[in-house]
């Protein structure tokens, strides 16, 4: 932890991060209106362009532990490029979606990935397990997101704050901001999420080519890493086996597509061109601002203060080259990147919860459902607030977010086989993503990295074996009826290219 | 009736589906990635291994612009708003 004897650098790392949030109110003021319909709340009224879709996206993608998390895994070696890799295949796939996914959307009004797999297999139960699934993923991510910003207002303290102090104050910050987040729904994210992004991504990004050019994070000190560094893991002497990478990679691309806020954005977009344009900026800026915060991290990697503390590496290099001014950049930056993430997260929890969950027995109107998303999303961040407090010293939240994610990609099998293949049912969908998630759970706890009799497959690529074999094994052994494969074909029939889209569908389901 | 030539459309499906499945072999395909291991070999000043990440990254980007121009081309892509 950085300290300073001087009271004066408080006021500079405060200041900032007064600055930020109370251009992030006024962006919120400037901007608010009123929602006409709980499309318009959970949707943004379908009406966004392109850069709006990418920033939000980005925002939904890297969380604040992109600075600490992964910037220490390029301090440790080549590993942290994965990350650059997975996120534009992944964003790949959104763009291969869009039409089918957008036009869906448009024709049944559907607001939720949840609600795409249920159309999509005409069942109301497919819809419910996805997004119970969806929830209890996200939901770690929520109570880390927050024990992270308890982790900024250490620094910005220089250590001299206590950490009960410190995750009260991040608590505080995220409960004041989640008001706008549950009055405002999707429209007061998305236009938060351009400024926070444009903090977070975009001035990093300048931040870090600047400092590429200067003498401590030198570019040219990439020409001089040590060998080590260079290893791919599983490569002999790394610890792992061959397959290591393909797994953290596989997941990541499958995986982009199976966190609902990041699903979400493409409801959000004015029409097709607009999300596949919006998927273009998108690689732009999650892949470039990684790209670039990530060669930042290699060339500094060598700096012993960063060697030691490589979780600290951002606020730590930042701090070495530009005093408390730059430290108080770094926690900005990183502070506007863990608020996205968490707004993007109890956004859609309590959209789903009212769109998908809340409708179990009886349909709802749309000031019913608006209501019921409201509240939601209330009861969704205190409860994580509450959890993060009482947890902040708990190691084995690592482990359910680890689980999370083995488990969140679980809904890869129905939702890439619904969008891109007529086959499949929901028969399969269901039993298929139970048994995956179950195997990616109990494998989990075993093997919490990887299991190394399997040549380094982590367990939810297992799971996700598991889970397709009997989604296909369903699709061959229960024969669709007639009138089953008609729906399916109408479906892919609309969504063809150069066919319009009926507007003002009702929900197929509830 | 089949043709002896492929659509137009086919085409290109075919050519983008194998120019993204090259990629994921890059990505995902351990004899490929574990080749680039421990090479101190530069490339723009940047060592073998992380640049092999960063050029499957951008490659990805090129080909999914290109990807877009093309349906342009094609008039598959309708005005914003016009779905609405």
């Amino acid at each position: 932890m950085i300290s300073t004897t001087t009271d004066a650098n408080l006021y500079i790392t405060f200041g900032i991060i007064g600055l930020f949030l109370a251009g992030m109110i006024a962006v919120l003021y400037a901007t608010n209106r009123e929602s006409t319909s709980f499309s318009d709340y959970a949707v943004g009224g379908r009406s966004y362009g392109p850069w709006y879709i990418a920033m939000c996206y980005t925002n939904s993608w890297w969380p604040g532990s992109t600075f600490t998390a992964f910037f220490a895994l390029t301090i440790g070696g080549v590993l942290g490029f994965y990350g650059m890799v997975y996120a534009t295949l992944g964003v790949t796939a959104m763009y291969l979606m869009a039409r089918r996914a957008w036009t869906w959307g448009q024709r049944f009004n559907l607001r939720t990935q949840p609600d795409l797999l249920g159309m999509r297999f005409n069942s109301p139960a497919v819809k419910r397990v996805a997004s119970i699934i969806g929830i209890i993923s996200v939901f770690p991510w929520v109570v880390m997101g927050i024990q992270a910003l308890a982790m900024l207002f250490q620094f910005a303290s220089f250590g001299r704050w206590g950490v009960t102090t410190c995750l009260l104050a991040g608590v505080g910050v995220v409960l004041v901001r989640q008001y706008w987040t549950v009055s405002m729904g999707m429209r007061g994210l998305i236009m938060t999420d351009m400024f926070q992004g444009l903090i977070a991504y975009v001035l990093c990004a300048a931040l870090c080519v600047f400092l590429l050019f200067g003498d401590q994070a030198s570019f040219s000190n990439l020409a001089h890493l040590p060998a080590k560094m260079l290893l791919v893991p599983g490569d002999s002497g790394t610890g792992y086996g061959p397959l290591y990478m393909f797994s953290l990679i596989f997941t990541g691309v499958i995986g982009s597509m199976c966190w609902p806020m990041s699903f979400q954005r493409i409801y959000t977009a004015s029409g097709v061109r607009a999300v596949k344009k919006g998927t273009l900026y998108t690689i732009l800026l999650v892949g470039g601002f990684y790209g670039i915060l990530m060669l930042f991290a290699a060339a500094i990697s060598q700096d012993p203060n960063v060697l030691a503390n490589p979780q600290q590496g951002w606020f730590l290099s930042l701090f070495d080259i530009g005093g408390p001014w730059l430290l108080a950049l770094a926690i900005v930056i990183v502070l506007a990147a863990s608020i996205g993430h968490v707004d993007g997260c109890v956004q859609v929890c309590g959209t789903q919860f009212a769109n998908d969950l809340a409708t179990w027995n009886t349909p709802r109107t749309d000031r019913q459902l608006t209501l019921l998303a409201k509240s939601g999303m209330v009861v969704f961040i205190v409860a994580a607030s509450i959890l993060a407090y009482l947890t902040f010293d708990y190691s084995r939240l690592q482990l359910l977010a680890q689980i999370s994610y083995q488990g969140i990609i679980q809904l890869a099998v129905p939702l890439f086989f619904g969008i891109f293949s007529r086959r499949g049912n929901k028969e399969g969908a269901i039993a298929g993503m139970l048994a995956g998630i179950v195997v990616a759970i109990v494998l989990t706890t075993m093997y919490p990295d990887d299991i190394p009799g399997l040549g380094s497959l982590t367990s939810g690529i297992v799971g996700l074996v598991v889970n397709a074999v009997i989604f296909v094994a369903c699709a061959l052994a229960i024969k669709p009826s007639p009138a089953e494969s008609a729906r399916v074909q109408n479906l892919f029939d609309i969504a063809a290219p150069g066919r319009k889209v009926p507007m003002g569908a009702a929900p197929v389901m509830n | 009736m089949k043709t002896e030539t492929a659509p137009p459309g086919r085409l290109k499906s075919q050519l983008f589906g194998v120019y993204f499945f090259l990629l994921l072999m890059l990505a995902l395909f351990p004899p490929l990635y574990l080749s680039v291991s421990a090479s101190t070999v530069l490339v723009l000043g940047i060592p073998l291994p992380i640049f092999y990440w960063i050029a499957i990254a951008v490659l990805a980007g090129l080909g999914l612009w290109a990807l877009y121009l093309a349906e342009l081309a094609a008039g598959e892509l309708p005005d914003e708003g016009e779905e609405q």
